[in-house]
């Protein structure tokens, strides 16, 4: 059986971004060898209750200015060089093709809002990551994307992020297909958690697998239990601390 | 020759900006749609719907006080009197006529003031379906007439209780529903907004308000009138009043849209609930908060097709405040016994300020539904 790599999605700006950062580099110490780094959205369309409450909760305080955002992803880039680094966003972001070229350079980029057969509408700074559905995959007129890709993303279930999504019985084929016509890295995501989940992932044939909603709500676990009077610094010990040892077990097992 | 596309009818026919999961579910939407256009029969059984169960034709009502308080001549096309108070009727009727066309047998929903809710659960029991309705917490308690007939239909009431509980919320709770439930429900959606092809099948089937008042002024009036005016949320009853003046160069066409979330007047383009349109948003690009004594109309965005007719110069926009539309309110009704919905009444106040712009002529005004259920928030807001 292949080595499976564990990759992890984590909204910047959730705990503050001082705490997102600490968060994400620890998990890259960890040896996660995918950081999916979600830009804080007020109506993230794709998202279960778990990361839809990160973006509220790194937008509680207020908006977080873009160039502040830009910035830290291009020190999760420059800190974080073991792990491949994709973000995550809506297009409303990148709307405007002169901020989202400010966006710095990183692995991949994932529209969640993009159809997998349009040409991106948005400006990428990075090469696109193929966002595909199985049904989308099992379609008879699934063909090569249309412009390169760095990544390719797959869904293990039918719905939005969660946990508790049970995944899609046709996984192992649609990892073949997808095989057939690319040879990028192939992530599979959505309703993975647990170490069986990344055991039948590597079954499946895939790279490796990315954890969302299991690690925010861990995170958010832990973040929830520090004292309120403790100092910002000590908050992102214990968090980054907490992601360590959670991104560490599952890739020591 | 064959004539380019207008700018509305560009960005109504644009590609949507949807998750990578719904985009097969759309096509077939679409695929279904056409289909039931290419179906004489099938057309046929639901205009005799229209007829037999949702009270259709509306009459064109004069209103005379009206016209000669402000100067002119008034018309108000009376969406109020479709069956369940609302036009949302002549759209959810359509649309679950073709999920059961589809083969489908439950639909999904969402709601603001509560309307489209209720015209969905009519429709869903009327053709045997399941409905699942998603409405704001904080609607559900200012519509709370609505939430009862909903569950009395027979539908499924969800409160949507993150972020600001109103319609924006609805919609984003009911289409992730939807991304994860889309083969084996179809989604009814209550506006000319969203992913194509929703925006075109909304106002395909809401246009038969326009068809309708367009032959019922001719006649009343033998000619066409200066302007037609509605209000404006995501749209979907000023598309369909628009859409039969369109091509009438010298019918003008107003939208009154809330002061507190006047999309077309004050909003920017960007991409939400799978459109792209203009929307309200915030300097860093999240989706704004918004505002209006009316739910139908506390919207962030507005639908492509009316975007575009902005855009492109054929169409003004008119941002009216709540108390305007009070105003307005109680001036239909005291003058000429009509209560019309909150939403309805942005229009009246915007047509009041049209004719004092334009003396004499005649205007349409779109009474998208009737103002029973709003009666508390109006108590409320004018503190009797």
């Amino acid at each position: 059986m292949r080595r499976m790599r564990v990759g992890i999605y984590f909204t910047l700006g959730d705990f503050g971004l001082d705490g997102s950062l600490g968060i994400l580099q620890a998990a890259a110490r960890a040896g996660a060898g995918l950081l999916e780094v979600g830009l804080p959205f007020s109506d993230p369309l794709l998202d279960g209750p778990v990361i839809q409450a990160g973006h509220q909760r790194a937008l509680a305080g207020g908006e977080i200015p873009w160039d502040d955002v830009c910035a830290a992803v291009a020190e999760v880039r420059r800190t974080c060089g073991g792990a491949l680094v994709s973000v995550m966003t809506a297009s409303q972001l990148l709307y405007d093709p002169v901020r989202a070229g400010r966006l710095p350079q990183v692995d991949g980029i994932l529209v969640t809002d993009i159809a997998w057969d349009r040409p991106s509408p948005v400006r990428l700074t990075s090469p696109r990551v193929w966002f595909l559905s199985q049904a989308v995959v099992m379609q008879d007129s699934f063909a090569m994307p249309p412009e390169p890709v760095s990544l390719v993303y797959l869904t293990r279930v039918q719905g939005i992020t969660g946990a508790d999504q049970r995944a899609s019985g046709t996984t192992a084929e649609a990892v073949r297909r997808v095989r057939e016509r690319t040879g990028a890295g192939l992530w599979l995501g959505f309703g993975a958690s647990t170490r069986e989940d990344i055991q039948a992932a590597a079954g499946d044939g895939a790279d490796g697998v990315v954890i969302g909603s299991a690690f925010v709500a861990e995170m958010s676990r832990r973040g929830g239990a520090i004292s309120a009077e403790a100092p910002a610094g000590e908050r992102v010990r214990v968090l980054s601390e907490a992601a360590g040892e959670w991104v560490d077990r599952l890739v020591r097992e | 020759m064959i004539e380019e596309p207008t700018i509305w009818q560009r960005m109504e026919a644009a590609d949507g900006f949807v998750p990578p999961l719904l985009a097969p579910a759309l096509k077939a939407l679409e695929a279904g749609f056409l289909g039931f256009l290419d179906d004489a029969a099938a057309r046929a059984e639901l205009d005799g719907l229209l007829l037999t169960f949702a009270g259709r034709p509306t009459p064109l009502t004069e209103a005379a006080h009206l016209g000669q308080r402000w100067g002119g001549r008034v018309f108000l096309k009376r969406e109020d009197m479709v069956h369940g108070g609302a036009h949302k009727l002549n759209n959810a009727l359509g649309q679950c006529f073709l999920a059961r066309y589809m083969g489908f047998r439950e639909v999904i929903a969402e709601t603001g003031a509560g309307q489209h809710g209720v015209a969905t659960a009519i429709a869903a029991a009327r053709f045997g379906l399941k409905a699942q309705v998603y409405q704001g917490a904080i609607d559900v308690e200012r519509q709370a007439l609505n939430a009862h007939r909903m569950r009395l239909f027979g539908a499924t009431l969800h409160p949507v209780h993150e972020g600001s509980k109103t319609l924006n919320e609805a919609v984003n709770a009911a289409l992730r529903v939807w991304v994860s439930r889309h083969r084996e429900a179809a989604y009814c959606l209550g506006s000319v907004t969203g992913p194509r092809p929703y925006p075109g099948i909304v106002r395909h089937f809401q246009r038969v308000i326009g068809d309708e008042a367009r032959r019922q002024v001719l006649e009343a009036t033998g000619g066409l009138p200066g302007c037609v005016v509605a209000c404006v949320g995501g749209g979907s009853n000023a598309a369909g009043l628009f859409s039969a003046f369109v091509g009438d160069p010298g019918v003008g066409m107003l939208a009154c849209e809330a002061a507190g979330a006047a999309s077309l007047t004050y909003g920017t383009m960007g991409t939400l609930h799978g459109m792209e349109s203009l929307v309200l948003q915030t300097p860093e690009r999240n989706i704004a908060a918004t505002h209006s004594i009316s739910a139908g109309l506390d919207y962030p965005g507005v639908g492509p097709w009316l975007a575009g007719l902005k855009i492109g110069g054929r169409m003004d926009s008119l941002a009216v405040t709540d108390d305007e539309a009070l105003d307005g309110l109680e001036e239909l009704a005291r003058e000429e016994g009509v209560l019309c919905a909150l939403e309805s009444a942005h229009a009246v106040a915007g047509a009041r300020t049209w004719l004092a712009r334009h003396p004499g002529e005649v205007c349409v005004i779109g009474i998208s539904g009737r103002g029973d259920k709003d009666l508390d928030s109006y108590l409320r807001a004018r503190g009797d």
